[in-house]
């Protein structure tokens, strides 16, 4: 087995008092993909949130390692600077902030962080269009303020641009898939499986197994109650589609 | 502890500074505006437009003397120089309200069109048009801050364009306010005329140094013939110690265009009202403005436009960030006449507020009695968007750029309002140079 690049060990997570997670814990070594499934208000999101370190979520107990080191002892933009990215399953939309300008400013806080030198206005749009030109996106997109009055796709699409921009070692992608069309689907999974790496990993948040047949995870659990209830490899997610939650889980207890 | 002593000061020694006053035929004038101002004094929180901007409390604190008549430091020289710009149709510099005829010039105005000091228009022999034209614009008012700028009113400049005639540069106007070891009250009075399907574009500095307080109470009467165009833009950044009020009233006729935007960023006190009467069919009015305060700066905008005439436009976008304890006052009403049918009339305030200590007062209005007008307003005030930052964030971005790409994004709203390119880049320059001083200053803290 690779080193683990994230380990979670028993996350307890309270939101406004009431507890969602409750005892969760999964290692992700380097290069691996995982998927994880669960029904609605399992606590996926919640998830994901606490990795990228969003207010409002305690954890009362457990930890979160990335490369060792305590994640929740992180800000957000350290997190991000040391390579973890969260695409959101509702991407934020900000008003008066042009998307060219907020991919620019976040790619070159990320080689300031590095120590590298900032890439200037040009540099940066020859950049920019290289990876918009490989997934689909109008150059028009990159002008209008971040996500505002994109549909949901080009939402979706929006956040893979940004992963693709700033290539994460931990990539965790919250229903990235839903609400694409089948040609987006493509496209996003591709964008993931471009960045696949020895050394680069992908935690994919999903409720269809039609995502992993394009991204195929090498590990797949179920979430459900804030616990993992159950792990396997890629048919289990088959199996879960021939079966549904309930009677898995039943399974599982 | 206000101090009614130093308030009367305004009208100590008015009669027998009387004859001294520019402009003979004035006389009349000056003593109606004192009458007007002691019948009431300086405003304060009873009189219902001043209910949010305590003025009688922020005067009471000094004892306002006579302006100084002192020389230029070389500090102020060389701000005054930085503000130039070579397209400059005209420049005129004013020193604690008074004209400093060194450091004016006029290099690009076009025949015809007159651009002066008021005190210099007023000594020459045919000033008889100006007087006769000085106070039209207000018309009969018993406001008293009108009333005592009548009274004592000294220098002021003067924009006269004849009919036809676009000025092709801007006309820079600088007032600098230099205070010296004793508070200090000047009462300019600006007029602006420009005949029919004449055009301008006027960009005012008001800048200052620190010292102590100083009074500001300028009004100015701006006359828009048919089909004219102004586009009148002012950076206020006075005296760190400088109480402003500055009125602007203005006459728009048929199918003219007034345009009007304030960047409010430096000063302890401004207030900038404006009242704009839009007389003839289709004419526009764009009023707009950006506000900064911190500390307790005390922000103030308050707004008329009235609608006389069928199928006009108007648009009030005001956006402000108030940090620490600063307070903010928009008052903006859109009155639309009976007979102002198809009136178009919008109306927008936001503020962010980066302190719980900071506030915002804020009064919409419309009064309506026309029955075929589309009229909109709103207002809001809130903190930075938490779910934005984080957003940000996540994707690298330090927290206080995040921070201030947000507090920019929000402002970009109302200097979208600004139709010159130039003063709209310039404007934008100086907030982010406010937005450098915020976020350093909140990241030594
Ligand atoms: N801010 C909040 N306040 C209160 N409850 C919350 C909050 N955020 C999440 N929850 C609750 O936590 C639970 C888990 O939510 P979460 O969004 O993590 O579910 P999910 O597994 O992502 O579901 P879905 O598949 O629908 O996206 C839900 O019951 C939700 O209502
Ligand atoms: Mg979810």
């Amino acid at each position: 087995m690779t080193a683990p690049l994230l380990e979670i060990d028993n996350l307890h997570v309270t939101v406004d008092g009431r507890e969602i997670l409750r005892g969760l814990s999964l290692t992700i070594g380097a290069g691996e993909v995982h998927a994880v499934m669960g029904p609605n208000g399992s606590g996926k999101s919640t998830l994901s949130y606490v990795i990228a370190g969003r207010e409002g979520y305690n954890v009362t107990e457990g930890s979160v390692r990335f490369r060792g080191e305590d994640v929740l002892e992180m800000e957000p933009e350290e997190r991000s600077h040391a390579g973890l990215f969260l695409a959101f399953q509702y991407p934020l939309e900000i008003p008066g902030v042009g998307t060219n300008t907020f991919l620019r400013t976040a790619y070159n806080a990320h080689r300031k962080a590095h120590g590298e030198p900032e890439l200037d206005g040009m540099a940066f749009l020859k950049l920019v269009r290289e990876k918009t030109k490989a997934l689909g996106i109008r150059d028009e997109m990159l002008k209008r303020p971040v996500n505002v009055g994109f549909s949901g796709g080009e939402k979706k699409r929006n956040e893979i641009l940004q992963m693709a921009l700033l290539e994460p070692a931990l990539a965790v992608l919250d229903e990235t898939d839903s609400g694409l069309d089948i040609d987006a689907l493509k496209v996003v999974a591709e964008g993931v499986n471009a960045l696949r790496a020895p050394d680069r990993s992908a935690l994919v948040i999903t409720h269809y197994q039609r995502l992993l047949s394009y991204i195929v995870p090498d590990h797949v659990h179920i979430l459900a109650d804030g616990r993992i209830v159950r792990s396997g490899g890629k048919e289990l997610a088959i199996e879960l589609e021939a079966k549904g939650y309930q009677d898995l889980i039943r399974e599982a207890a | 502890m206000a101090d009614e002593a130093s308030l009367a000061g305004f009208a100590e020694g008015f009669d027998a500074a009387l004859s001294g006053l520019p402009g003979r035929a004035l006389t009349d004038a000056r003593q109606r505006g004192m009458a007007a101002f002691q019948a009431h004094g300086v405003p304060g929180r009873r009189v219902e437009a001043w209910k949010f901007t305590d003025l009688r409390r922020f005067l009471s604190r000094h004892a306002f003397g006579p302006a100084p008549t002192g020389l230029v430091d070389g500090d102020v020289a060389g701000r005054v120089a930085a503000l130039g710009s070579v397209d400059d149709a005209a420049r005129l510099v004013f020193l604690n309200g008074r004209l400093v005829a060194d450091l004016s010039a006029l290099p690009r105005l076009p025949h015809g069109v007159t651009v002066s000091g008021l005190a210099n228009a007023l000594a020459k022999p045919d000033a008889t048009g100006l007087v006769g034209l000085l106070g039209t614009v207000i018309g009969e008012t018993e406001d008293t801050l009108i009333g005592l700028n009548a009274a004592w009113m000294e220098d002021g400049f003067l924009l006269d364009v004849p009919a036809g005639v676009a000025v092709p540069g801007p006309i820079r106007i600088i007032h600098v306010i230099q205070p010296g070891k004793d508070a200090f009250a000047v009462h300019p009075r600006h007029v602006i005329r420009l005949g029919a399907a004449a055009s301008a574009t006027i960009i005012e500095d008001h800048i200052g140094g620190d010292g102590a307080a100083s009074f500001v109470n300028a009004v100015t009467e701006v006359t828009l013939a048919e089909g004219a165009s102004l586009r009148h833009y002012r950076n206020a950044d006075g005296a760190l110690q400088g109480l402003e009020v500055q009125r602007v009233h203005a006459h728009v006729a048929r199918d003219a265009r007034f345009e009007s935007f304030v960047l409010a960023i430096g000063g302890q006190l401004t207030r900038h009202e404006s009242v704009v009467t839009l007389a003839g069919p289709a004419a526009e009015a764009h009023v707009g403005g950006a506000y900064l305060g911190r500390d307790r700066q005390h922000r103030d905008n308050t707004i008329l436009v009235q609608h006389d005439a069928p199928n006009c436009l108007s648009r009030q976008v005001f956006k402000g960030v108030l940090d620490d304890r600063a307070r903010g006052v928009f008052q903006g009403k859109i009155k639309v006449d009976r007979l102002a049918q198809k009136t178009d009339g919008h109306q927008l305030n936001k503020s962010l507020l980066l302190s719980r200590g900071a506030e915002i007062d804020a009064k919409p209005e419309l009064e309506i009695y026309a029955d075929d007008v589309k009229c909109s307003h709103g207002a809001t005030a809130g903190e930075i968007d938490g779910d934005a930052l984080f957003y940000l964030r996540s994707r690298g971005v330090p927290e206080t750029a995040a921070r201030r790409l947000l507090v920019q994004a929000f402002l970009a709203e109302a200097l979208a309002e600004i139709s010159d390119d130039g003063v709209r880049d310039r404007f934008g320059a100086m907030v982010d140079t406010w937005m450098t001083e915020e976020f350093s200053r909140k990241d030594a803290a």
